[in-house]
């Protein structure tokens, strides 16, 4: 709760308290905080770590892996892990050390595109309703978000990915690929969330008197909004992206284990967890549990970066 | 102004060296240092001093509620002739709230929000007095009535936050008074309220006094509150007692220098009608630790001398119930009108 | 008086929810629209000619214009009559009604136990001294979120149920055939559930509750003669329990997502699983009829919650 957290001076800012136009969030002094709260909290560079670790996987995955990662070997086949096969391998004798390294491109691939589709579908959206918040246009954009977020996540996903189908359906001279299809539908999903976020970060900037200010000296409310409020309410903006990438990851892997995600011949951790669903019973865990801890660190990591997040930059909303 | 009682053989309270202290940091900060008094029944005694004086811990130790690591390190406590310090935990919870009750500062915090009044007071009467649910009940109204609330039985199935904070406070006091308590130790009961709910309060509190013959100890920071109601007075500063005795010679002849700055401070009371501005006692309340050596005011005191740094003063009888712990008391009596000023 | 200000209250809820709920009606039937090609061609399959096609579309309306379509499906809906399903042609009414008793079944012992472990930790924690670090619960409570639940059932069911087999390593074993076997066919699906949110409740309820026990009238309670027990556990647990119960209503959505994907890895026969096989056979009614009442029990449980929250809280009236 807020009362626990000791006043920082840098965050008696207007932001978080009284009405001080001598500092605001973006200046110096509230990020210099921000970033030494950030580096003294243990588990936020842990998650920071894990995110570093996983984006470096991804581009460098073909530099990490051992094997093809689709290379067929059935006569090394449900191997245990050993020094030729970390992870050891799975039903047809493909290196699971490897596809789990490549798996890592497609995991962020479609992370950064939902939570990038995202914002740039729901940030508009809830920056707008915000804006004009009470209006009819307030209600309109935020009773259709409702609609989206009265569905859980996954959920939504899974309905929506099985009407479209996992064939590949070709506009014109493009072919939208699975993964492109999961990136669309995740990002849909997404938005109306993220408008909210954004729109009730909006609201509570609006009646600051920074705002009033600008407006009194004839700004628009395009020129207010951009330049005024969104830089202002960019903090809960920020944290709630870090949790959607987690929200993304989770998504993605959970349409894959379904068999409606990522398709093969492209590996992916949940549809390798899948596949070994049915070699649990013969004792084969290898098969699952790498695959398995791979999604629940890239989680883990983004969940703690934005726990850390949230703790550094509003201390008051942390705990 | 009441005339105080005659005392009795046998005092309703009494506190002898009383210390309490809370370790922090380091360092123990000896919140009540060696403070002693007697409250007969029917009496008010109003304890008075700055924010950190130690008033507020004095009447939480007497219910023996300092929380941890705060703790009695010494001292006596003896209500109605029995030793609070050596009671089990079971027999201390029955004095809390039947034998010795508790007013609160905060009315509107003190009640459970969640709770209707009816809940609160029926229970805390049923703990007390071992009675049924509908005689409970009835005993609430009829307490209800006592502290003057109009439509008591409406009131029983409202939740806190829809009463004033006067009334509040007036539930407060029927909850305090329905277990037949014979102490009530009422800590700032009306500071949080406004004036004219201020005089209600404190002439409930009187009259049950009366009807009742409930010792009252009347804990504020506002001395002049204090001399509407008390018979007698103990000042206390940074955990030590400064002065006690009958309020109207305290207030008239105050010996000690902290009192008489204290009255000074007061407006209505002892500011000179010559000075515009209210004096302040310069310096703050110190936080009295080991180190401390002499009188504690000394830092503060515009009559210190040497001696006063060197040993702490005790407390000395004077004139009718009074005493006090100057060095200087005695000396400084001879010429009261020089007393007034303050070091600045 | 009370009451009918609650009632208003509820009635004035239920009103706003209207556009929602039919947005939500909206958005799962439009689901046919996404469907690459005649929804109909599943059904027939692939060799079926053009005019079998046009005749079966004919049949079930799907000549008509979309929202001739939706408003005749909708009317229809609420009535609870959802269609056939296209691949078994079981009444898709039917077909949820055998399947909503096990996603309840799953979801309420799933709150159950989540309860009855995070209020005495939550408590535990709050009132005794000797705490675990606040790191190391708050890394619990990030693994509770972070694990994936379908991971977690393949794992425990080869621990659990192959290894140990103190529990049914999958398959559904309905009540009739015996309680105990049926507790361990919905047991570890359950704990699994529990364990999403058991940190996240119990943090928010430690936390509330050191928010409460810190407030006056605790102390005042004490000064009363009140016993420690009963303050902790009544006094501060109601009040606590207020802010708590708005997290529990947000968990729900984490433990619907939650059912559908362990319905799935233990093959038990719940909504979940009806909606994840009604994706595979591409059963688009079937899709429609459970998206809308999943969206339409989640709309309406957080309002449940919102009214037990200003029940509860007297603070609160409308």
């Amino acid at each position: 709760m807020a009362h626990m957290t000791t006043p920082d001076p840098a965050l008696t800012t207007d932001k978080f308290g009284t009405l001080d136009d001598e500092s605001r969030p973006e200046h110096t002094g509230f990020l210099a905080g921000a970033l030494r709260r950030f580096r003294r909290n243990t588990l936020a560079m842990v998650g920071l770590l894990l995110v570093i670790l996983l984006i470096g996987t991804a581009i460098f995955a073909p530099m990490l892996t051992t094997h093809d990662p689709n290379a067929i070997a059935i006569a090394d086949r449900l191997t245990g892990p050993s020094a030729t096969y970390w992870f050891g391998t799975d039903n047809l004798g493909r290196d699971i050390f490897s596809r789990v390294i490549v798996s890592a491109r497609v995991t962020v691939t479609v992370g950064f595109g939902m939570v990038t589709l995202a914002m740039v579908v729901g940030l508009p959206l809830g920056a707008v309703a915000g804006l004009y918040g009470g209006s009819w246009i307030d209600e309109v954009i935020m009773r259709s978000c409702d609609v989206f977020i009265a569905f859980p996540t996954v959920i939504l996903a899974i309905a929506i990915m099985g009407a479209v189908g996992t064939q590949p359906i070709d506009i014109g001279p493009f072919t939208i690929g699975n993964v492109a299809k999961v990136i669309v539908v995740g990002g849909i999903v997404l938005a109306p969330r993220f408008a909210r976020v954004v729109r009730s970060s909006v609201l509570k900037e609006r009646p600051m008197d920074y705002v009033e200010a600008a407006r009194s000296v004839g700004a628009s409310d395009k020129f207010v909004l951009v330049h005024e409020i969104l830089p202002n309410s960019i903090v809960p903006i920020v944290i709630q992206a870090s949790y959607y990438f987690a929200t993304a990851v989770l998504t993605e892997a959970a349409l894959s284990f379904l068999g409606i995600g990522v398709q093969p011949p492209q590996p992916s951790w949940g549809q390798m967890l899948s596949q070994s669903q049915a070699y649990i019973f013969g004792g084969d865990w290898w098969f699952s549990v790498f695959p398995g801890l791979a999604i629940f660190f890239a989680m883990v990591g983004f969940n703690l970066l934005g726990d850390g997040l949230r703790d550094a930059l509003d201390p008051r909303g942390a705990r | 102004m009441t005339v105080a009682p005659l005392t009795p053989p046998q005092p309703l309270l009494e506190v002898s060296n009383l210390c309490v202290d809370f370790p922090s940091e380091g360092h123990t900060v000896f919140a009540v240092d060696d403070v002693s008094f007697t409250l007969a029944q029917g009496e008010i005694t109003g304890l008075v001093g700055e924010s950190g004086s130690g008033k507020s811990v004095t009447s939480m130790a007497i219910l023996r509620l300092i929380q941890p690591p705060g703790k009695i390190r010494s001292g006596k406590l003896r209500f109605e002739g029995q030793d609070l310090l050596t009671l089990d935990d079971d027999a201390m919870r029955r004095v809390r709230g039947g034998g010795i009750a508790m007013i609160s500062q905060n009315p509107a915090n003190s009640l459970n929000p969640v709770m209707t009044v009816g809940d609160q007071l029926t229970r805390v009467i049923r703990l007390h007095l071992g009675l049924s649910r509908q005689e409970a009940y009835e005993e609430a109204l009829r307490g209800l009535r006592q502290v003057e609330i109009h439509s008591p039985e409406r009131r029983m199935v409202q939740y806190p936050h829809e009463l004033s904070g006067g009334m509040c406070q007036r539930v407060m006091i029927a909850m305090a008074m329905a277990p037949k308590p014979r102490l009530i130790i009422a800590d700032e009961p009306t500071t949080a309220l406004d004036v004219t709910v201020q005089k209600q309060i404190i002439h409930l509190l009187d009259q049950l006094r009366q009807r009742h013959g409930v010792g009252v100890i009347f804990v504020s920071h506002d001395i002049a509150v204090v001399s509407q109601i008390a018979d007698k007075v103990l000042v206390l500063y940074a955990g030590r007692a400064m002065e006690q005795g009958l309020v109207n010679q305290v207030l008239t002849a105050p010996r000690h220098p902290y009192t008489r700055a204290l009255l000074a401070s007061m407006p209505y009371l002892g500011a000179s009608k010559l000075r515009q501005r209210v004096p302040v006692i310069p310096g703050h309340v110190p936080n009295p630790t080991a180190a401390i050596k002499g009188c504690i005011f000394a830092p503060r005191c515009a009559h210190r001398i040497d001696a006063c740094t060197a040993e702490r003063p005790v407390m000395v009888p004077v004139g009718n119930q009074g005493a006090v712990a100057c060095l200087r008391a005695e000396e400084l009596a001879e010429a009261p009108s020089r007393l007034t000023g303050v070091r600045i | 008086m009370q009451i009918s200000a609650l009632g208003r209250y509820i009635i004035k809820r239920l009103l706003l929810l209207i556009p929602v709920l039919l947005g939500v009606s909206l958005l799962s039937f439009s689901l046919i629209k996404l469907a690459p090609g005649s929804a109909v061609t599943y059904m027939l399959g692939d060799q079926a000619s053009e005019a079998m096609v046009r005749a079966l579309e004919r049949q079930l309306n799907l000549d008509q214009p979309f929202f001739t379509q939706y408003f005749s499906w909708l009317a229809n809906a609420l009535q609870g009559e959802f269609g056939m399903s296209f691949v078994t042609q079981i009444p898709i009414t039917e077909l949820i009604a055998q399947r909503l008793a096990v996603t309840l079944e799953l979801s309420v012992i799933a709150i159950v136990i989540t309860l009855l472990i995070a209020i005495p930790l939550g408590v535990a924690a709050a009132t005794k001294q000797n705490r675990l670090p606040d790191h190391t619960v708050r890394f619990i409570a990030v693994a509770g979120v972070s694990i994936p639940d379908f991971w977690s059932g393949i794992i425990l069911i080869f621990l659990l149920g192959v290894q140990f087999q103190w529990v049914a390593p999958g398959g559904y074993t309905p009540i009739s055939e015996g309680l105990l076997p049926h507790l361990r066919s919905v047991i570890l699906p359950a704990c699994i559930l529990a364990f999403i949110n058991l940190a996240l409740i119990t943090r928010m309820l430690r936390a509330s509750m050191l928010d409460v026990l810190s407030q006056n009238f605790i102390q005042a309670g004490r000064s009363f003669g009140i016993a420690e027990r009963e303050l902790v556990w009544r006094d501060a647990l109601k009040n606590a329990f207020i802010p708590t119960l708005t997290v529990i209503g947000l968990t729900i959505g984490i433990m619907l997502s939650g059912a559908v994907m362990l319905e799935t890895v233990f093959s038990l026969p719940g909504l979940g699983k009806l909606l994840v096989d009604a994706v595979f056979q591409r059963d688009i009614p079937v899709l429609q009829a459970v998206l809308t009442l999943i969206g339409c029990f989640y709309v309406l449980v957080n309002l449940f919650i919102d009214v037990g929250y200003s029940m509860l809280d007297p603070r609160i009236r409308f």
